[in-house]
């Protein structure tokens, strides 16, 4: 092994030096055929006669040189810059059809990068939450409307229902406009979550604290956790922004928590659970707006994570809540 | 009409380079050639200038040296000479050759009917 690489090296190194080794086989070769002259004038050829002889004793002077070049370098890579050259002399001689196939590559390249960090993202990571086996998402479907949002009475019959078995967490998300204080607004995704939808997901914050029971409720829900990524985006990371207060949909919200990057990472983490989606590329859990009896039937759509205690990955559905199911299995 | 001449076998140049440059010393190219020819009795069809690639393959090998010299009517000449390395493999090779030679010998050497044991 050690030896072909050894001849590898030495073949390479052949290709770098051409024009001195080329100068070298000349001059050798030009000894060969003084010193073969020479022999046969003195084996009593003349002149002339002794110079042939030694050229077709020797075999033709291009061809040796051919195969001493063969030998020493590497042939195939030399056919390769020499054809790569000849290539770039065409395109830049057809510079239409070099654009056309360039774009063209560049679309095809670029769309299936594209794809691929989706399908990435979406199927290929795993969730990074801990035991994820445990977490499923509850769909609701009825014959006329497949998977369908909940309402937050009917996340509060569910939770009702499957309590000794299971936790769950609501999330409902929203587009918002946030103003920083420094006055600049923006549009950003939020997601409004029950009190322990981190507990559920079992995420603890890296700054700050997690939500209070009490938050769930109404003129109480004005604290926010930011996700990572924007807190690094748009608060450079600093870790004195908690206690800072922003405006919320023209409402003084106080961030309590900067959430890891498992959570609403790169828009990957939430996947399956729809919670934090890919939205406008910033993105923070905020409270849900009390999931009580006040809120008024239907009043938003409602995502359900649910973690089940005792459920293994892919177990058949356990927690017997009258309409749930779990569609990881 | 001359006696039809054999062709070089692949691979058996190299052989007789190293052989020529153990029992010869240093040389030149063209002395390798020329004493290939002779002790082949000239026998043998050798297009000189395929010395040349002979002495490249063998020096990557490192069963080779080359260096620069003055020859004996005092011009510069490349010389080869054979290293420990070389050796080594020229004793392998010839060992593989008799035996293969031997082989071949036995078996065009049988007399009809019968199978070299």
């Amino acid at each position: 092994m050690i030896a072909i690489i050894q001849r590898f090296v030495c073949r390479l190194r052949a290709v770098f030096s051409k024009p001195s080794l080329d100068a070298d086989f000349s001059a050798e070769l030009a000894q060969h055929l003084e010193a073969a002259t020479a022999d046969n004038i003195r084996a009593g050829l003349t002149p002339d006669e002794a110079r042939r002889k030694a050229h077709i004793a020797l075999g033709g002077v291009e061809q040796i040189r051919e195969l001493h070049r063969e030998a020493r370098g590497l042939p195939s890579l030399e056919n390769l810059a020499r054809d790569i050259r000849f290539g770039l002399r065409m395109l830049r001689k057809s510079p239409g059809f070099t654009v056309v196939a360039i774009a063209t590559l560049a679309l095809g390249i670029g769309m299936n990068t594209a794809m691929f960090s989706m399908l990435n993202g979406l199927l290929l990571r795993p969730l990074s939450f801990s035991q994820v086996g445990q977490l499923f998402r509850l769909d609701r479907n009825s014959p006329e409307q497949p998977q369908a949002d909940h309402t937050a009475d009917n996340f509060l019959d569910i939770r009702a229902a499957s309590a000794d078995v299971a936790e769950l967490a609501g999330l409902h998300t929203w587009a918002s406009s946030l103003n920083a204080a420094d006055g600049s607004a923006e549009i950003v995704g939020v997601a409004r979550v029950t009190a322990n939808f981190f507990d559920v997901l079992q995420v603890a914050p890296l700054y700050g604290r997690r939500f209070r029971p009490e938050e769930e409720l109404l003129r109480q829900n004005n604290v926010i956790a930011l996700s990572h990524e924007y807190w690094l985006m748009r608060f450079g990371g600093r870790k004195d922004v908690i206690g800072t207060v922003v405006r919320l949909d023209k409402q003084s919200v106080e961030i309590v928590a900067v959430m890891p990057s498992a959570i609403c990472g790169a828009g990957v983490a939430c996947r399956s659970l729809a919670a934090c989606a890919r939205a406008s590329g910033s993105r923070r859990p905020r409270r849900i707006s009390t999931p009580s009896r006040r809120i008024s039937p239907g009043g938003f759509p409602m995502v359900i994570v649910m973690r089940c205690w005792g459920c293994d990955r892919c177990s058949p559905p356990c927690c017997a809540a009258p309409t749930a199911r779990s569609p990881s299995c | 009409m001359p006696k039809e001449k054999l062709d070089l076998l692949q691979g058996t140049l190299d052989l007789f380079v190293l052989q020529t440059l153990a029992t010869m010393g240093a040389m030149h190219g063209y002395g390798i050639a020329r004493r290939i020819e002779q002790v082949g009795a000239d026998a043998l069809m050798l297009n000189q200038g395929t010395i040349y690639a002979a002495l490249v393959r063998l020096q990557h090998g490192k069963w080779i040296d080359a260096e620069w010299g003055t020859s004996e009517n005092n011009r510069k000449a490349k010389y080869y000479e054979i290293t420990a390395r070389g050796r080594k493999r020229l004793l392998a090779e010839t060992e593989n050759w008799q035996r293969i030679s031997g082989v071949v010998h036995r078996i065009l050497g049988a007399p009809a009917g019968e199978l070299p044991s």
